[in-house]
């Protein structure tokens, strides 16, 4: 192992070099025995490690995790929306046994299917009501008196 | 799975499943495990107790509030995919925090060699703090992580999404910028 080679590795792995990868380990320690230049570039960069690990660090507050637990479990979870929630969320607060929701379902398909049908017959839009209602009204405005 | 399942022996992917059942218990057990390691790394970003407490349990909130969007089968390791939460958070926040100014704290190097007998630990601290800030963003993160947590290379490259070579070329190229500044503000070494 050359100079170049091993101030890679120190600057890569650091001066503990039990934690090299052990196929470049043996020639590192090799090399560091054998080179007092490699020595003395070592000792400096054990110093460097060192005053890195002089860095500034505080601990987090002691309930740290607890805080966090704590407050998770104040949140309500947004679950996605889906039809399918929605009705079991629906069976499960009514109550409503499956065979009666099915009723009630096909009630109301049968009340759309007829409202449909009779809006196709019908596609002018007249009604009954509408030719009904206006003289009804002059009636009653005529009874009550007001001045169209 | 019942519920009076015991979750601290469960590895983390499997309490990830139970927590998207809405097991609030293997979230706690996520947490008490976790949430010192996650506070490490963004204390060593973000320089603040204060601030990296609170983004590690934002963190943590978003986990179990969209619990049910994580997909398990597409990611790594849970520690990895946090890790990437974590760190993101904290890049967004020191990119709001405005910088502060380096020539107001620090003394120049020729007026700080005359007094360097005396120079406080304090002092020292608040410089390394400082150069390490400095560094770019990715060597930034590459340092903290394997120097300071350390997390394997590969587990590294990972995590910031980059290859092995690109992780050790940012480890060296942090490492090598550090040293020089460290030489240059402390010239009799750190003897």
């Amino acid at each position: 192992m050359n100079r170049k080679q091993f101030e890679e590795y120190l600057l890569l792995y650091g001066t503990n070099m039990n934690e090299w990868p052990q196929e470049i380990r043996q020639a590192g320690l090799e090399a560091l025995e054998s080179s007092a230049e490699l020595q003395a570039f070592y000792q400096d960069h054990d110093n460097f490690e060192k005053l890195l690990h002089t860095r500034r660090y505080e601990e987090p507050a002691g309930n740290f995790a607890q805080r966090i637990i704590s407050v998770s479990s104040q949140q309500t979870q947004k679950d996605p929306f889906s039809l399918r929630s929605l009705i079991a969320g629906l069976i499960d607060e009514f109550h409503i046994p499956r065979p009666a929701l099915a009723l009630i379902s096909l009630v109301m398909l049968l009340a759309l299917t007829i409202g449909f049908t009779i809006g196709f017959t019908n596609p002018n839009g007249s009604s009954v009501l509408n030719n009904t209602e206006e003289p009804q009204l002059q009636a009653f405005l005529f009874d009550e008196g007001d001045v169209i | 799975m019942a519920m009076d399942h015991d979750v601290s022996r469960d590895n983390d992917e499997l309490l990830i499943r139970l927590i998207q059942e809405g097991r609030h218990d293997a979230f706690a057990e996520i947490v008490n495990r976790h949430a010192k390691r996650f506070y490490d790394i963004a204390y060593r970003l973000i320089f603040d107790k204060g601030d990296a407490e609170d983004i590690v349990q934002e963190a943590f909130i978003k986990l179990w509030e969209k619990r049910l969007n994580w997909n398990p089968q597409g990611e790594a390791k849970f520690t990895t995919w946090f890790y990437r939460v974590v760190l993101n958070l904290c890049i967004d926040h020191n990119r709001k925090k405005r910088p502060e100014r380096l020539a107001e704290e620090m003394p120049l190097p020729d007026e700080q060699r005359g007094h360097e007998a005396a120079m406080e630990e304090k002092q020292k601290q608040l410089l390394l703090d400082r150069f390490i800030q400095e560094l770019p963003e990715r060597q930034h993160l590459a340092l903290n992580l394997c120097f300071y947590e350390g997390i394997s290379n590969q587990e590294a490259a990972e995590i910031l999404g980059v290859n092995l070579k690109a992780l050790q070329s940012l480890i060296m190229r942090a490492k090598m910028t550090l040293k020089e500044r460290v030489k240059q503000y402390f010239p009799e070494g750190t003897r």
